[in-house]
């Protein structure tokens, strides 16, 4: 079996749809508006004609590069390409400006390399166990999850932790907008139809992030740049290789153990990796400055995601992100039927889907640091062509997400916003994690209450809720004794 | 920085409470299952706090940096955003393509130095490879606007 | 200045040309005289995306100048819909529309879609509901389930509050005279993987995406709520032979604007009803768990009146009207 699924992936032209959908994903993921969901919907519909394996592996490849391709903008420009990146800017960017984006893009490189790589060997080896622990998550426990998240605020929230929570309050507020997921009655829509759904967070991220930046570009327009951004050192130098393994073992671990609960993706990922990183550090306080394992971290993490959500897909056949469900669609065309049953029915199919993710990683560590030089020219266009381009990219990128121009209105509206929360020294992140955690924290919240008849202690009936809640704990009370143990030591 | 935060708290407690009294007429919970009002309220609640507390703390600390909002650089960006808009409602009400050149051109005109056909040239080049690129490979759709 | 602003107003002209001139309509009297589009309201890669695809690949012969699919998604659909009830009526713009057309304007979230203002064409496929509950659940048959019912909570997961599942299950309730907690989830394979780990009784969701699970013995599908039993699986009966007269599934039907020359609504309808018979298209749909069903014109109008009158009943019931 194994045999047949190697010639079946050592083909050539296999082989090349691996590199074409790697590329293509990378290029997809830096754009800022074009999420990694959109681009495999995109290239789905080519698929229509291929065999199994070519349509399966062209899928993935586009995963993996997305998932990864998003962080080039966010270092180099300050801008996410994609939400799984946003926990990268906040130190690639930082240190990107210091005159190292080389590096920085390096070890973004090689940790998205290495956590793809740990999460492709527990994809093949325990999927099984995973999928198990991946089924008992239930309301109180994504909330348990949710909340967990939530508290990575105080992480990013920069010099101010009361700004931070003010930030992270709106994000969570503007995500109540629309529909009320359980009892369907409206809230804050005030009867426009684009509201029903919400607001998308594609476009507010964009505004946040990209526009206010761009708007920062045009502030600074007749300053002169200082730093020369010479790109050197794009291999990880042998200092760093130490950080980013340990990084990609224990965030690509991380990472795959959260992509593979249903409904939670790389963005989540990335800021609890982030948050974790800075929990566990011995430097914290130099988090936000452009730190090398601040980066490695989410990098490490998001890419873990790419083989956790294949878990559920390929042992249960439920998706465990957006993507996942796009993919079992794609499988679902070829005649293949993702759960219980591909292993016994389709085992060659399955492993030749394994040797593809491994190839896929190669292939997007390979690109990634042989293309960092051409993308890092980016930085030499002048500025005053530059921001231009950017204003135009943040319009056709929220527009093109879902063809909206409503949604284009909101990106300009965070724009503007995102120009005078920067000015007011406010961290845009925290907006970003309570848009992504704030539905997933309060639909489980009530959903949990709605199982139990309206019992709270649901949220500490089972040992993974005690666990979270364990977690929880110890992530908001470790600070305040870091801050103890630091004074006395000084 | 103090009076910057002064009116940072301002409009986040405005806003929170603002939220609040709309939440307030959502409906009530139903089976021990809290309504939609209930997350809303809770949140509104921590950004409140959290605002009343940056504004007391800007009243206590003795002013360091000056926020300054109205120096020529500034004025720079605030042109820049409404010129956006405009460029927004062009794009709607006269189509993709011109005004999106336009909005180039003027653009590169006001923040560099180039030649009128440099000018010229760039903006068409990023106009023609953003709409092409878009679509043609990626199929997005711009289809609004009298003319192109 | 002067001179900038003619070479900038010259370059904007031809600029225009030049683009305008692959989007240009190839005059001609007769329809297609020009691309026509699909807008799908709900998201791409998902089934009414994949079906619309599949269906704009098929019919891809009758229109030189291409047929292609649009995603225009937000509230449940309606934002596609509206749009797509908007258009100009020539033809270019066709809607796709599922049973959320004569479902939401009465729960008040449907904006202002109605389905009075469309000219159907065709359904060419429809997925009833299935009871479905764990392998290992103690309910062998509907019967069991609904008498547990009567002295239980019984927690049903469905795809979302309001939507086709949750009316199902609903449906079910009032032809049975009970009452479940109804659970809504963000879509069904979230309320399916959460029966999996047996953190409910049931789900109410569409056979097709419980096919699955169930070939592989994880689930169970007690009835399905059903005209017919189901031609992929027909040892499940329905609930009408059971005795519980409830018929509730989703159909994905494609429409175009009110005033739309009645020519090019036929030459339309005879292009999806030749498409729906193509062999790509046909084992497509098997592949993909959908049944086709296909529904003419005059059909198609009945059902829609039949269902909205169905649907505001049925939601009134369970006190979703607005």
């Amino acid at each position: 079996m194994i045999v047949e699924a190697f010639r079946l992936v050592f083909e050539p032209s296999v082989l090349l749809f691996i590199v074409l959908g790697v590329a293509s994903g990378i290029c997809i993921g830096c754009l800022p508006g074009l999420t990694t969901t959109m681009g495999v919907a995109l290239v789905l519909p080519l698929t229509f004609g291929m065999d199994a394996t070519h349509s399966i592996l062209l899928l993935i490849g586009v995963y993996v590069g997305a998932v990864y391709g998003g962080s080039i903008a966010a270092i180099l420009l300050n801008t996410p390409g994609t939400p799984a990146s946003a926990a990268t800017a906040l130190d690639g960017y930082k240190m990107a400006s210091k005159g190292e984006a080389g590096r920085a893009l390096g070890i973004s490189t090689s940790s998205s390399f290495i956590g793809g790589m740990i999460s492709c060997v527990y994809l093949i080896l325990i999927s099984p166990i995973l999928a198990k622990f991946a089924l008992k998550f239930s309301a109180p426990e994504f909330f348990m999850l949710a909340v967990f998240g939530l508290c990575i605020i105080s992480s990013i929230s920069g010099k101010s932790m009361m700004k931070g929570l003010i930030s992270g309050a709106l994000g969570i507020l503007l995500a109540t907008i629309g529909i009320d997921s359980i009892t369907g009655s409206m809230r804050f829509t005030f009867n426009n139809m684009n509201l029903f759904s919400g607001i998308n967070f594609i476009p507010v991220m964009i505004g946040l992030f990209a526009m206010s930046q761009a708007f920062i570009g045009v502030e600074e327009m007749k300053q002169k740049t200082v730093v020369a951004r010479a790109i050197t050192h794009v291999f990880p130098k042998r200092s760093d290789w130490g950080m980013i393994v340990k990084s990609g073992f224990v965030y690509g671990t991380m990472g795959t153990l959260i992509g593979c609960i249903p409904g939670v993706g790389a963005d989540i990922a990335s800021f609890i990796a982030y948050g974790q990183a800075k929990s566990f550090s011995k430097h914290p306080e130099l988090f936000g400055t452009g730190l090398p394992e601040a980066i490695a971290a989410p990098e490490a993490a998001n890419n873990g995601v790419t083989g956790g959500a294949l878990i559920p897909m390929l042992t249960l056949g439920v998706p465990g992100d957006a993507v996942a469900a796009i993919m079992i669609g794609a499988l679902m065309v070829q005649g293949l039927q993702p759960g219980p049953l591909l292993f016994q029915n389709n085992g060659p199919i399955v492993y030749a889907l394994f040797i593809g993710c491994f190839i896929a990683n190669i292939c997007m560590f390979v690109l990634g640091l042989n293309s960092v030089r051409l993308f890092a020219k980016v930085l030499s266009v002048p500025k005053s062509i530059l921001v231009p381009t950017i204003f135009l990219l943040c319009f056709v990128g929220s527009y093109a997400l879902n063809n909206s121009i409503f949604d284009v209105a909101v990106m300009l509206f965070f724009g503007i916003v995102g120009y005078f929360l920067q000015k007011t020294e406010v961290s845009s992140s925290p907006v970003i994690l309570g848009l992504i955690l704030g539905p997933m924290a309060e639909s489980n919240f009530r959903r949990a209450l709605l199982m139990s008849k309206g019992d709270y202690s649901t949220f500490i009936s089972t040992g993974i809720s005690i666990t979270f809640f364990v977690l929880i704990i110890i992530s908001l009370a470790l600070p305040l004794f870091q801050k103890k143990f630091l004074k006395r030591q000084i | 920085m103090k009076k910057g935060n002064l009116i940072f708290a301002g409009v986040f407690s405005a806003l929170a409470i603002f939220i609040m009294y709309f939440a307030m007429q959502l409906p009530k919970a139903r089976n021990g299952v809290p309504g939609p009002g209930y997350w809303p309220i809770l949140i509104s609640v921590v950004m409140l706090v959290a605002a009343i507390t940056v504004g007391i703390k800007a009243f206590t600390t003795k002013d360091d940096t000056p926020l300054v909002l109205g120096a020529s650089d500034h004025i720079r960006v605030y042109i820049a955003m409404g010129l956006l808009i405009v460029y927004l409602l062009g794009m709607y009400y006269i189509g993709f393509g011109i005004a999106t050149f336009v909005m180039l051109y003027g653009f590169i005109t006001w923040f560099g130095k180039y030649t009128w056909f440099f000018r010229a040239l760039m903006a068409f080049a990023i106009t023609a490879v953003v709409y092409s690129v878009f679509v043609y490979v990626l199929k997005v759709p711009f289809r609004f606007g009298i003319l192109f | 200045m002067k001179k900038m602003f003619v070479v900038c107003m010259v370059l904007a002209v031809v600029a225009g040309t030049l683009f305008a001139g692959g989007a240009t309509e190839t005059a001609g009297a007769t329809y297609p005289n020009g691309p026509a589009t699909i807008i799908c309201p709900y998201s791409a890669g998902g089934g009414s995306d994949s079906v619309s695809r599949a269906l704009a690949a098929a019919m891809k012969v009758d229109f030189p100048a291409g047929i292609a699919v649009e995603n225009r998604t937000g509230g449940a659909g309606s934002v596609g819909m509206s749009y797509g009830m908007h258009s100009k009526p020539n033809g270019q713009i066709i809607t796709m529309v599922a049973p959320e057309l004569v479902m939401l304007p009465h729960t008040g979230t449907g904006g202002d879609i109605d389905y009075k203002k469309f000219i159907p064409l065709a359904i060419v496929n429809s997925g009833y509901a299935a009871i479905t509950v764990s392998a290992d659940s103690p309910y062998k048959t509907l019967e069991d389930l609904l008498v547990a019912a009567k002295t239980k909570d019984l927690q049903f997961g469905n795809s979302g509050i309001g939507s086709i599942w949750h009316l199902a299950g609903a449906g079910l309730e009032q032809a049975a005279g009970v009452e479940f907690t109804h659970v809504p989830f963000d879509g069904s394979s979230a309320a399916i993987t959460s029966l999996l780990g047996n953190h409910l009784d049931g789900v109410s969701v569409s056979y097709a995406e419980v096919a699955s699970q169930v070939e592989a013995g994880a689930l169970r599908t007690l009835a399905v709520l059903a005209p017919n039993r189901l031609s992929d699986y027909p040892d499940v009966p329905t609930a009408g032979e059971l005795g519980y007269d409830v018929v509730i599934g989703t159909w994905r039907g494609y429409c175009v604007p009110v005033g739309t020359p009645q020519a090019t609504v036929d030459f339309l309808t005879a292009s999806i009803m030749k498409a729906v018979k193509t062999d790509t298209f046909i084992k497509f749909m098997k592949n993909t768990n959908n049944d086709i069903e296909v529904i003419g014109t005059a059909a198609f109008a009945e059902k829609l009146q039949r269902e909205d009158e169905f649907y505001a009943k049925l939601i009134e019931k369970i006190g979703l009207a607005q």
